[in-house]
């Protein structure tokens, strides 16, 4: 049998092929290589189909990755602004109230009203006491000295009006005496009998006056005593009065003083809390940022997806190629793939599903909220 | 008075953030992304011609991105010399360039310290 050559070898062939061969061997060579090369052929070809299949696949997932990216960034976006309002509301009401307390303890330690203040004034106090129950001191030296000083003036008065009556008491023994020296003139007496009674008279009453007096001075002796005495002890009840205040005072301006020093402290402290609170806003503030970042990078990650994909839609838009391939098949295995996968609702939603065992993140957040649990928690 | 400053930003915490750090310090706007920001730089006008002193603007928004807006804005007399700070993720050397050509006065890439964003404000508006 003869057979028909159909191929023309090349020059390299030629020289490949054993110098010593029959056209039959030559044949059976060629068709051994034939089925060889036909063999790798279809291998390239499973090898391209797959890799078409394969593209096709990941062009069929690519929505999908679409929308659990945009899923991804819109729940932490919606998840972030709310914890950047929280944190803020935290930071601020905490700043605030550390620059409260920091204004109330410094009013406290520099105020118009303040701690310092008061211990001045107190200060101020317990000398003008001081002052006083010194005054009240010198007052009732001065006051015993006059009333001493009094004493004698009456006693000097009370002696006078002695020397008043015995000379009253004289006079009147001298009337009488002239009375009987009277009588005995006669008729030429009479004129000094008169006089002699008037004398008489009168030193009764000098005597009377006189004994009315010491008995005045007695009297104003007793009273001044009385009043001098008392006064004197108000006195000494004042200056102690004064004295015991000018300790308590000393004692409580003692204890405002160690208490000033404590605000003193306490503003320290207040204010170094007031900075770290602003200092901990700008960490948070630098911290809260990165869902921005985040965001950013899945996004450019589905540009770069994106971009690969309309590559491979070049070269296959460009190369005839048999594969065909039943895309409504191809979805379903992807959104299968996908299903095994998935483990939230808000997954599902990228593959058009919705599962009963699933809670979606905003659903189980209202559902927190509203049962007011915190936490994973299932009960049975 | 305390000077405006327009923040334009395609993400809401974002906004919320840059509001927060610098509301202290500044009157805030904000707007979505670029053309956003140009309707209320019109309301702005319409509005008794209140004027905005410095811009912060994302490079990657929707609708109209940061450089974009940039370019409209050069062309309005009344901002053409307004400071521009690009307030942005990217943080390339080529997108620099392009920020600094298109006439740009400062370029912070997030996150940004709110404490140094105060003061490179400052620094361009006072």
């Amino acid at each position: 049998m003869k057979h028909e050559t159909i191929f023309s070898f090349s020059d390299d062939t030629k020289k490949a092929l054993p110098h010593e061969t029959t056209n039959s061997d030559n044949i059976i060579t060629l068709k051994s290589k034939i089925e060889s090369l036909s063999d790798q052929v279809r291998q390239q070809k499973n090898f391209i189909n797959n890799l078409i299949y394969q593209v096709e696949f990941f062009k069929v997932s690519l929505p999908i990755i679409h929308k659990l990216a945009r899923s991804v960034t819109e729940t932490t976006e919606r998840t972030n602004m709310e914890l950047t309002e929280n944190i803020y509301k935290i930071t601020n009401e905490s700043e605030r109230a550390s620059k409260e307390i920091y204004n109330v303890l410094k009013d406290i330690l520099t105020g118009d009203k303040s701690l310092k203040g008061d211990s001045e004034q107190l200060s101020a106090i317990s000398e003008n006491l001081t002052k006083l129950s010194k005054n009240y001191e010198k007052e009732m030296v001065e006051t015993e000295r006059e009333t001493d000083r009094i004493q004698e003036t009456i006693k000097n008065i009370y002696k006078f009006t002695e020397n008043i009556t015995d000379i009253a008491e004289q006079t009147s023994v001298l009337a009488i005496n002239a009375s009987i020296e009277a009588a005995r003139a006669g008729i030429h007496g009479k004129g000094f009998r008169v006089i002699a009674k008037e004398i008489q008279l009168l030193a009764s009453e000098s005597k009377n006056i006189a004994l009315s007096i010491s008995k005045m001075i007695k009297d104003l002796k007793v009273n001044t005593q009385s009043y001098f005495y008392g006064h004197v002890e108000r006195l000494k009840n004042y200056a102690n009065t004064a004295n015991n205040l000018d300790k308590e005072l000393y004692d409580v301006s003692n204890l405002i003083n160690t208490q000033t020093g404590i605000v003193g402290m306490s503003v320290q402290e207040s204010k170094k809390f007031s900075d770290a609170v602003k200092e901990d806003i700008d960490k948070v503030a630098y911290s809260l940022q990165y869902q921005d970042i985040t965001r950013q990078q899945i996004e450019n990650i589905i540009k770069i997806l994106n971009g690969i994909m309309n590559n491979f839609n070049k070269v296959l838009n460009t190369t005839d190629y048999n594969t065909k391939i039943d895309y409504t098949e191809l979805e379903k295995k992807v959104k299968d793939l996908a299903e095994i996968k998935f483990t939230v609702k808000d997954e599902y939603k990228s593959i058009d599903k919705s599962s009963n065992e699933s809670i979606s993140i905003t659903d189980r957040k209202e559902q927190i909220v509203k049962e007011k649990l915190k936490g994973d928690i299932t009960l049975f | 008075m305390q000077k405006l400053i327009m923040s334009v930003d395609d993400s809401e915490s974002m906004r919320l953030v840059i509001k927060k750090s610098l509301e202290k310090d500044f009157n805030l706007i904000e707007a979505e992304n670029g053309k956003d920001a140009l309707n209320k730089i019109k309301d702005l006008k319409n509005k008794g011609n209140i004027s905005v002193s410095l811009f912060l603007v994302d490079v990657n928004m929707p609708v109209m991105d940061g450089f974009e807006f940039v370019r409209e804005l050069k062309k309005d007399g009344k901002y053409s010399a307004v400071p521009i700070i690009m307030l942005t993720t990217e943080s390339s050397g080529q997108k620099k360039l392009m920020g600094k050509e298109l006439g740009v006065n400062g370029w912070v890439v997030k996150p940004f310290d709110p404490e140094s964003l105060i003061k490179v404000i400052k620094a361009l508006i006072e």
